[in-house]
């Protein structure tokens, strides 16, 4: 069975004339262990159909499915209870809480899924993230990259099913892009964990191992990664289609 | 509960701005714990001048006594039979009899009319504690040793210990009688009453002075001055309707009530503090909630539900308001403590005084009184008010769609 | 206003019986045996006999005095039978106006500035409401005092050169006011022209002289000047004059009714 099934989802905006689809009737299938990219201009929808399954959102249509359990028609509860046991979020900006120390942002994570280990859990995968010692200092004391590896042994720390991260690279600079790419996927060779992107960044594709194109709330292309796409080859791949 | 750790850490983010908003609280805590126990106290007070002063905790008399004015009648008194007298002795820790009247008293500068108490000289300090009479003891006893005036009554008559006065009064039965007798002492009572205008005569010179067999009126202290109604009911049965019997609260309840008017005043007056500072939390939380919109979208997507962040910022807020009100608390209950050990000496203040006319025993200090209801109801009602002030707020909060809250700046 | 000593005098006065020497014609007079040989007892009844209850009309002034100031008060005083009486102030302005009602045992008395009459009752006055100790007791008539007191005739003794019968009053029970009194009767005239009035200790409380007599229409010889005299308090006095009297004269009955008081 495939981790993520993804049914004729469409979500839309607004009333009558101001109407926006933002994603319009999207079907796909997301296997486990995947490292997959979603790309596309602004406005194309990649954000939302992520939101989507990351059960932030509700599609207005359609239907999602995580590990065999529906997640449109559940209620708030049941949702947050999804979102903290099956899926791990990465920012763009972080968002770790502030007044937590980096282990106490992993933990919390622990907490919210309902799940044993506490700090001595966070602690062992802020090491393996790479941020021995750091365990106690406040997010304003780490840098862009260290905050955002707490971020990963947050998302990671509950064992999810699943990890979107929403332009995880877009605020570090390339070395440190290029680091925290190479640790997720580690992670997601050592563990397992499905890993989708949102994503602008070439860099990002170059590392998918499936990159699924997005324009206008649809999908246009669908593939297998690792080549090296240049900017230009995006509009190629949309004329292709 | 993590809830309560992660809303405690957050309330140190901004600690100005939580005091600031929460000034209100902490004063309005303050004020009532201050302002009740003064009311408190000055009903004790009042209290403890009618106790000590006129009534004790039981006090016989005639049965028509009058009960307001200057008028103080000898022709009926309260004949202290067998039955009472064992009564008496078996039921109560100490009783004394006195007798009042009014005579017309005159020295070389001047002539008023006076109320005079006639005391047991033995008794008498054992119902009403002569704790805060300026002369340890002043009491004269017999029939020559003379009377005591109060320091207001010799101010009054212009005379001082060993001068000599001229008491004129109404015997038992109504004839005049009058005599000369030296003032053997001037002592401060510390109850107004008392030191505006009396002179204490020994009980041996009432009996000839005025031919009286016995007092007008028979004061007890009880053990528990809570048990005056059982008291006054059994005295009642002993003595067939020629007694009229009155204790503390009866003489002291109008003031008393005054003190409710007085409590019920304080009130309204913190409860509108209450009300600005519910409005300065409330906007408190609601600016911390905007602020914090991305966090809210961050711990939604990490699975906490809407009640949860409900229940954060409503942890947010009352921990708001137990703090600042627990900083009131202590503030309050270290002064009225104090004050407690400490009481205000009017004595001191004379000028300021306030007298609540002639017949109302008003005692000379200004007690506070302190007990611990009177410092936790107003904390919890802090709690409280913090807690509903930041319903609204926190409900925002829980409302917040996560997927847009989360890409907020 | 008036102090309590001089409301009570004012009881006092409106109470007293007037006093008239005996009439012209012999026939009417008492039996009585020479003056030098009388029983005390036959003093009391010539005082008795001689009392005169006509309608009359009196000026009075009263000059009251005391430590710190001396007042001066001019008034008009009613007398109806032994019971009735009604007096009116005239001067000072501030008093003009009051004025005070008795009618057997009942009396009124209306003060102008609060346009108001209250009731003083008898009751009132005997256990001294006006917050003094002294009451209408102290001016009993002496048929009430034959009652009270058993009398002693001690002798004789000039008061501002007339011979009077010394008397000495003892209360018969303790509930009389005055435990003690001493009177000095005028031998001619059977007025008690000094009294003195003792407490149950024996000290004396106050004393009080008449004198200054005058003859008036029909022969009538009266007392014109009283002086009351507080014993127990220093500088404390009041004397009265008694200026024009009329005697006889049919008086409104107007006077001595509860409307008068209010009349302006």
């Amino acid at each position: 069975m495939a981790l993520c099934e993804i049914n004729n989802v469409t979500k839309t905006y607004g009333e009558g004339a101001a109407q926006v689809h933002a994603v319009k009737d999207v079907t796909l299938t997301i296997e486990a262990g995947e490292f997959t990219a979603f790309v596309g201009p602004s406005g194309s929808g990649k954000t939302t159909l992520l939101n989507q399954v990351g059960c932030l959102d509700k599609p207005t249509s359609g239907s999602i499915s995580i590990d065999g359990v529906g997640t449109s028609g559940l209620g708030d509860k049941a949702l947050s209870q999804v979102r903290g046991d099956k899926i791990g979020f990465i920012f763009q900006s972080y968002n770790l809480i502030p007044v937590l120390t980096a282990a106490e942002n992993v933990e919390l994570a622990l907490t919210l899924a309902k799940e044993s280990g506490g700090r001595a859990r966070a602690v062992e995968l802020l090491n393996e993230v790479g941020l021995e010692g750091l365990a106690d200092r406040r997010p304003n004391q780490l840098s862009g990259g260290q905050q955002q590896r707490v971020a990963v042994a947050r998302a990671l720390v509950k064992r999810p099913a699943l990890v979107i991260a929403d332009e995880p690279t877009a605020n570090l600079d390339s070395a440190s892009g290029t680091q925290i790419l190479n640790l997720m996927r580690e992670l997601n060779a050592k563990h397992g964990v499905t890993f989708l992107f949102s994503t602008h960044d070439p860099m990002v594709m170059e590392h998918a191992r499936r990159i699924v194109v997005l324009r206008d709330g649809e999908v246009i292309e669908d593939r297998a990664g690792g080549e090296a796409i240049s900017v230009s080859n995006v509009g190629v791949a949309a004329v292709k289609a | 509960m993590y809830l309560l750790k992660l809303a405690f850490k957050n309330l140190l983010r901004a600690k100005r701005r939580a005091l600031l908003s929460s000034a209100a609280i902490v004063l309005g805590v303050f004020y009532l714990i201050v302002g009740q126990s003064f009311i408190a106290g000055v009903d004790e007070g009042v209290i403890y001048g009618v106790v000590h002063g006129t009534t004790s905790h039981v006090t016989i008399r005639p049965a028509d006594y009058p009960t307001e004015g200057m008028d103080h009648p000898v022709d009926e008194l309260v004949e202290i039979t067998p039955a009472l007298r064992s009564w008496l002795d078996d039921n109560t820790t100490a009783w004394t009899a006195r007798t009042m009247f009014v005579g017309t008293v005159t020295s070389d500068k001047e002539s008023l009319r006076i109320r005079v108490i006639g005391y047991d000289p033995d008794t008498d300090p054992e119902v009403f504690s002569h704790a805060t009479w300026t002369e340890p003891d002043p009491l004269p006893r017999g029939t020559d040793a003379g009377v005591m005036l109060t320091s207001g009554t010799a101010g009054l008559l212009g005379v001082e210990k060993g001068d000599s006065i001229v008491i004129e009064a109404r015997t038992h039965k109504g004839a005049v009688n009058a005599i000369s007798v030296p003032v053997a002492a001037v002592s401060r009572t510390g109850n107004f009453m008392f030191d505006n205008a009396a002179v204490f005569m020994p009980d041996a010179l009432v009996t000839s002075f005025l031919r009286t067999q016995h007092p007008t009126h028979v004061s007890m202290r009880l053990t528990n001055r809570d048990n005056s109604s059982a008291v006054k009911e059994e005295l009642t049965a002993l003595g067939a309707g020629a007694w009229g019997l009155i204790d503390w609260w009866d003489d002291s309840k109008d003031l008393v009530e005054i003190g409710q008017i007085r409590r019920n005043a304080l009130n309204v007056l913190v409860g509108i503090m209450m009300l600005m500072a519910a409005m300065a939390i409330a906007n408190t939380i609601l600016m911390a909630a905007h602020e914090r919109t991305r966090e809210i979208g961050t711990l939604r997507a990490m699975g906490m539900s809407k009640n949860g962040v409900l229940g954060l910022f409503l942890a947010e807020g009352s921990l708001l308001g137990l703090v600042a009100g627990t900083l009131g608390a202590v503030g309050g209950a270290a002064l009225t403590w104090y004050l407690a050990q400490n009481p205000i000496d009017l004595n001191a203040m004379e000028g300021q005084a306030e007298t609540i006319g002639n017949d109302v025993a008003y005692s000379a200090f200004i007690y506070v009184a302190f007990s611990v209801p009177i410092v936790v109801v107003p904390l919890v009602i802090s709690i409280l008010v913090a807690l509903v002030a930041s319903i609204y707020p926190a409900r925002l909060a829980s409302n917040m769609e996560p997927a847009d809250a989360v890409r907020a700046e | 206003m008036m102090n309590r000593t001089t409301l009570t005098l004012l009881a006092a006065l409106l109470a007293t019986p007037l006093v008239a020497p005996p009439p012209a014609s012999a026939e009417d007079a008492p039996a009585a045996a020479p003056a030098e040989e009388m029983t005390v007892q036959q003093i009391l009844d010539a005082i008795d006999a001689n009392m005169v209850f006509e309608s009359r009309t009196t000026k009075i002034k009263m000059t009251v005095e005391g430590k710190k100031r001396t007042r001066t008060f001019e008034m008009i005083s009613y007398g109806r039978g032994k019971d009735d009486s009604a007096m009116e102030y005239v001067t000072p302005a501030r008093e003009k106006g009051t004025k005070m009602l008795k009618l057997g045992d009942d009396m009124w008395m209306y003060l102008p500035s609060v346009d108001r009459t209250q009731k003083i009752s008898g009751h009132m006055l005997r256990k001294g409401m006006m917050g003094s100790d002294l009451s209408y007791d102290d001016m009993m008539t002496t048929e009430q005092m034959a009652q009270m007191y058993t009398p002693t005739l001690l002798g004789s003794e000039d008061i501002d050169g007339r011979p009077a019968w010394k008397i000495e009053l003892v209360a018969n029970d303790e509930s009389v006011a005055y435990p003690k009194r001493l009177q000095w009767v005028d031998k001619e005239l059977f007025i008690p022209v000094q009294q003195e009035l003792f407490a149950l200790s024996g000290m004396k409380l106050k004393s009080w002289r008449m004198g200054k007599i005058k003859e008036f229409e029909g022969g009538r010889q009266f007392p014109t000047w009283m002086e009351i005299v507080d014993e127990v308090k220093s500088d404390s006095k009041t004397t009265l004059e008694f200026g024009e009297m009329t005697f006889g004269v049919e008086l409104e009955s107007e006077i001595f009714s509860q409307r008068w008081l209010e009349r302006k």
